[in-house]
């Protein structure tokens, strides 16, 4: 590694070790930037980037470690603190009032009237190139130029350093480009800029330094000159290959269709575009990509809870496509959301009640309107028995079991009901050691019962480990599908971030 | 004879309503200016009925124990103001539902008035008559508009103050520093707070505003539509205010417009009641009530302030 | 908690009363006395509690599904209206037939009555708080009209309904009391409503879209039938408390029979929180409430309007008193909350 000998750093971070709940995020990474300097930091999911700079900005506090501010050492107690010495973080999610102009989201709080900062905002946006007309609502921005207004807002107070945190995941190629440029006139004034990604090629073009993280440790630091994007890849996800307990098994008929599926996000931007695969009975197809690429609105649009805009969806020979969840149900599709505490969960509700969820008006559990509750009971026991769920009874309120616990009902639930397609998005997020092992077993034993599962994961050691066949998704497009035998981590690695070959 | 409809069209007929509907769209509108900010800032007073009943009935008794009308109005004034101090401790400080505490301000305002009069009563004997009202003043040259004149420019002074209140209130909301505030803190209090404004402190403030001027609205019936108080005065019209704040989009400009078109709709049956005994005159009176109904059923694609309604933490 | 709620508002209204210039503890004895001290007063707590019970369940039913029912006082006042029509129209029938036949049309026509708001909720996600409100106002004016016009007994001086058939009565329980049938049917619907939700797919359904809206669409729950369902069910229930007023207590409908009937009956829902059975306890208590202090200062005339303030300030209590209850559980959940992340 070879960094200019500079004594006093723009920033510093030394030591940093944060940890949540169960969850060592961040392991004694040091990390520094120096003066206009574009400083890429690279890793997967859950690698403890964006809780590295949510640290720099403010927003959390380190269980141990340093920061230092052009040599000084600073304690930051919050965002407002780190704005004040000149960070200006721009998150993944927008920190902007939709229903006010561009010039009123910047005013609030500034003690200046919109008229003077609308004429400071033209002036910014034209001496940096960055396109925004202070009058116009942010409602009414895509969200490329309501990146740009986040830019703008942290210029207005003076941002020294500016940390972006995954901000091309937002943007078409050309505003890219633009902000490419924003950067590079930022960095020649002397700011600092650290660029949060996991977008390999965009790391390398920019970035005058990458740091690379992996599972909260720091990896290493290379300069884009010195390295490949399959080097950096392997620092990513690791090059070693890990063990399959799989028992082989010969996929059968055909369960789930897609063709030319399309559908849109919440705020009406595409999430999927002309998706189109199927699964067999017994095989695990696993959908590997980084969160945000589609995967949520997939798995719900396969479970009914979402509309789509184009394309079929067809189980057992039977199109489904846009029916309700219920018919869904109905055709022997279990669902496990990635949203477990509102959705796959009533929190409210008893373990007990929401044993039955999706299921009340089975025959099993329900005559003529009336719950059968012994039935209800009995079948409770079992499932928190069988699968292992702690609770103090099945008529406590699902709010006080952990999330571990939380997911194992709710695959307890799912995984006992007679279905011929089990969609499980993201089912291992979150969970600890043993709870993960449970559950991917228990989605081995759903495999071997020939059923058909659908696994979305942001994990490649799980997706090689479970799946028979792996569909990488990159912005909504399924890039290349390969048997699990012929599949190769770099190679999948490099598929997340974008890159289709060489490389 | 003329045909009914041409009497209908008359002057003799329409001008007298609109000159009531103009009167009785003041208290509307007052106390829909003081909701539609305390809605931007995020905070629901369902209690505002019992801020102007409690209005009515505090300018009522102050105007009679001070001999005097304008300090009435202060009475009215700072009943309404403390109503909503409760509703603010209780809703914005202890993040309590708002809905439940409007109704208890409600029904306990409900319950006080009239237990204090029914106190007043039975040691004065019989229920004293006010101290009389605020007579109509004319302003010059305005007055002389044919129609419009009389309906706007012969009211009492709690009229021409509402009307100046509207463009105070639009300039506030839509003009001041205060005003940004108010709007961020009702649609994300998270990015306010992010901004270094403290969306709660801004929320007391804007609770308060709306307690005071629907005092004021109270005191607009004890002191100028009659001089004497009647249990239950208010007869549910805080909330239709409810209904024009959100009809009006909550725009104090349109909120003028809309008030209008209620009170004229009661005021029409006040009239219609007298020229057309025939039908019966509950019939008149619940016309008001059935048109917010009717109203809000079409007005359907308003967007409220996006955090109406919801508590808000500090530290998010 | 409930006990809570119910100190702090004794001791506002304790603190009311004294500014006032009455006693609060002559008072409040009084009050008690006025209420349990003989079997006729006893009978009449009871009698009061009826209606309120009946409004409570309503407004409950549909709490549990999110939906504001705060029409109750207007849906009590359709009960009493069907009621009456019922006792003078089908004067021919026997009381075996007569009496279900007008609860049920009091029960259908006051959920119809509930459900114009309903479904305007349903469909156009038209606030609710509102639309009931206005239909409170609505309902009362219709009611004035009824006593006041065509239903207007002559022969009494004071406005009010000519009187429902002898067959129309409902049967006294203790000789010696006014302690009529209806009671009964308020208690019995308390558990049927208890049972309603607990047990049936449909309350499983109307306590899913009331705890969460998505998790209920995920469970296929039709959040637009439940809420349909809801405020169609509320509203009947309530008008039943009105069909016992008529039936049993009265006979005829009053001017204002009902007033503040329907806020007691939510006040009694909060403070039960909203559990079908608590509100059995409650509506009794506010019984008590409004029995008590009729008997409580020197007949100074007071009516139920006078007595809501004590009810507002109970409301309002039971606002306070979670708080004071989050404290505790908050320590009681720690152990029981592991190290694992969600």
């Amino acid at each position: 590694m070879s960094r200019s000998t500079q004594k006093v750093h723009k920033v510093e971070m030394k030591n940093i070790t944060k940890s949540f709940p169960g969850v060592l995020a961040l392991d004694h990474v040091d990390f520094s930037v120096e003066d206009g300097e574009i400083c890429g930091l690279l890793g997967e999911n859950g690698a403890g980037k964006t809780t590295l700079m949510n640290i720099l900005s403010g927003l959390h506090r380190p269980d141990e470690g340093e920061i230092y501010l052009n040599g000084k050492k600073v304690g930051l107690k919050s965002p407002l603190d780190a704005i004040d010495l000149g960070v200006g973080m721009v998150h993944q999610h927008f920190m902007l009032i939709p229903v006010f102009t561009v010039a009123e989201n910047i005013a609030l709080g500034s003690g200046e009237p919109v008229s003077n900062v609308e004429k400071k905002v033209k002036e910014l946006s034209v001496k940096y190139g960055l396109k925004v007309d202070p009058r116009s609502r942010v409602s009414q921005l895509h969200l490329g130029e309501r990146q740009r207004v986040e830019i703008i807002k942290a210029l207005y107070k003076k941002a020294d350093i500016f940390i972006f945190d995954e901000p091309t995941s937002v943007l078409i190629p050309q505003e890219v480009e633009s902000l490419f440029s924003v950067l590079k006139l930022f960095a020649a004034e002397g700011r600092s800029i650290v660029f949060i990604t996991h977008k390999l090629n965009e790391a390398l073009e920019i970035c005058d330094e990458i740091t690379v993280l992996r599972r909260g440790k720091l990896v290493g630091s290379v300069e884009p000159e010195n390295t490949t994007g399959k080097e950096l890849a392997a620092m990513m996800v690791g090059a070693e290959f890990a063990t399959v307990e799989k028992v082989p098994h010969e996929p059968a008929e055909t369960v789930l269709e897609v063709k030319n599926l399309t559908a849109l996000r919440d705020d009406g931007l595409v999430a999927l575009k002309d998706v189109s695969f199927s699964i067999r009975r017994g095989e695990i197809f696993g959908i590997a990509g980084v969160a945000g690429n589609g995967q949520s609105e997939l798995s719900e649009v396969l479970a009914g809870l979402r509309k789509c805009v184009k394309g079929e969806v067809i189980v057992n020979k039977k199109d489904l496509t846009n029916t309700s969840p219920n018919k869904f149900r109905q055709n022997g599709v279990s669902y496990i959301p990635e949203e477990r505490m509102n959705v796959g969960l009533i929190l409210d509700f008893t373990v007990a009640e929401n044993c039955i969820l999706g299921k009340q008006h089975d025959e099993a559990f329900s005559r003529l309107g009336l719950i059968k509750s012994d039935e209800v009971n009995r079948h409770a026991e079992e499932l928190v028995t069988s699968y292992d769920v702690v609770t103090p009874s099945i008529d406590s309120s699902t709010k006080v079991l952990s999330g571990g616990n939380l997911q194992k009902l709710i695959v307890a639930r799912e995984l006992t009901r007679k279905s011929d397609l089990l969609i499980a998005a993201y089912p291992l997020r979150g969970l600890d050691v043993r709870a993960t092992e449970f559950v991917r077993q228990k989605l081995l034993d759903a495999r071997l019962n020939n059923v058909a599962v659908l696994f979305v994961s942001e994990d490649l050691d799980d997706i090689f480990d479970l799946s028979d066949t792996i569909a990488v998704i990159y912005e909504g497009k399924i890039m290349r599908i390969f048997p699990q035998a012929k599949a190769n981590r770099k190679e999948i690695g490099l598929l997340m971030a974008g890159v289709k070959e060489g490389g | 004879m003329r045909s009914p409809l041409v009497e209908l069209l008359s002057q003799e007929f329409v001008l007298p309503v609109l000159v009531t509907a103009v009167m009785l769209a003041t208290p509307l509108l007052l106390a829909a200016l003081g909701e539609t900010l305390s809605e931007k800032s995020g905070v629901f007073n369902i209690g505002i009925e019992g801020y102007m009943l409690m209005g009515a009935f505090a300018a009522y008794a102050g105007a009679l124990v001070t001999r005097n009308l304008w300090s009435g109005c202060l009475f009215g004034v700072v009943s309404g103001l403390a109503l909503a101090l409760l509703h603010s401790i209780l809703c914005v400080t202890l993040g309590s539902d708002q809905i439940v505490s409007g109704i208890g301000i409600n029904v306990f305002s409900w319950g006080i008035t009239s237990f204090i009069f029914r106190m007043l009563q039975a040691t004065m004997g019989k229920a004293p008559m006010g101290l009389g009202t605020f007579k109509p003043v004319s302003i010059p040259i305005l007055s002389d508009i044919p129609w419009l004149g009389p309906a706007f420019f012969e009211q009492s002074i709690l009229t021409y103050a509402s009307y100046i209140l509207i463009f105070i209130f639009g300039a506030i909301l839509y003009r001041t520093q205060f005003g940004l505030k108010v709007r961020a803190a009702g649609e994300d209090p998270l990015v306010t707070e992010s901004r270094g404004v403290n969306p709660i402190k801004i929320r007391y403030v804007s609770v308060l505003i709306c307690g005071a001027i629907a005092g004021l609205a109270g005191s607009f019936y004890t002191l100028v539509w009659l001089s004497a108080f009647n249990e239950g005065m208010t007869a549910g019209r805080g909330f239709i205010v409810l209904g024009t704040v959100i009809v009006s989009g909550w725009n104090p400009y349109f909120t003028f417009g809309v008030c209008l078109i209620f009170a004229f709709v009661e005021a029409l049956g006040l009239k219609l009641q007298i020229f057309y005994p025939q039908i019966p005159y509950p019939f008149m009176l619940m016309l008001p009530y059935v048109i917010t109904i009717i109203v809000l059923a079409l007005r359907r694609r308003v967007v409220p302030p996006k955090n109406l309604g919801v508590p808000y933490k500090r530290g998010g | 908690m409930a006990i809570l709620a119910v100190l702090l508002g004794f001791i506002v209204g304790a603190i009311l009363i004294q500014a006032s210039g009455l006693n609060a503890l002559e008072a409040y004895s009084a009050m008690f006395l006025g209420a349990f001290s003989t079997s006729y007063k006893t009978a009449e707590t009871l009698i009061r509690a009826s209606p309120f019970m009946l409004a409570a369940l309503g407004f409950a039913i549909g709490f549990k599904a999110g939906y504001w029912n705060i029409g109750v006082e207007g849906q009590l006042v359709i009960g009493t209206v069907v009621a009456l029509w019922g006792g003078i129209t089908f004067t021919y029938l026997p009381s075996i037939l007569l009496i279900p036949l007008i609860y049920l049309l009091g029960f259908l026509g006051a959920g119809v009555w509930s459900l114009i708001s309903g479904f305007l909720k349903a469909k156009f996600g038209v606030n609710e708080i509102l639309t009931t409100l206005m239909m409170n106002y609505v309902a009362f004016w219709v009611g004035h009209y009824l006593v006041h016009f065509p239903w207007d007994d002559p022969e009494v001086y004071v406005p009010q309904t000519i009187p429902i058939a002898a067959s129309a009565k409902l049967p006294i329980l203790v000789s010696g009391t006014r302690l009529h049938a209806g009671v009964i049917v308020g208690l019995v619907s308390a558990f049927i409503i208890y049972m309603f939700l607990k047990k049936t797919c449909l309350g499983y359904s109307i306590r899913a879209v009331g705890f969460s809206m998505e998790g209920a669409r995920y469970g296929g729950v039709s959040v637009f039938k439940t809420l349909m369902i809801t405020s169609f069910l509320s509203g009947g229930i309530a008008g039943l408390g009105g069909v016992g007023e008529v039936l049993g207590a009265y006979h005829v409908i009053l001017e204002n029979l009902t007033y503040g009937y329907g806020f007691t009956g939510i006040a009694a829902a909060m403070l039960a929180l909203s559990n079908p059975l608590g509100i059995i306890l409650s509506s009794i208590f506010f019984g008590f409430l409004v029995t008590g202090s009729l008997y409580m200062t020197r007949g100074a005339g007071l009516t139920i309007g006078a007595i809501q303030f004590f009810v507002g300030i109970m409301i309002l209590a039971t606002l306070v008193s979670p708080l004071i209850g989050k404290i505790t559980e908050r320590k009681e959940l720690k152990p029981l909350i592991s190290n694992e992340s969600r």
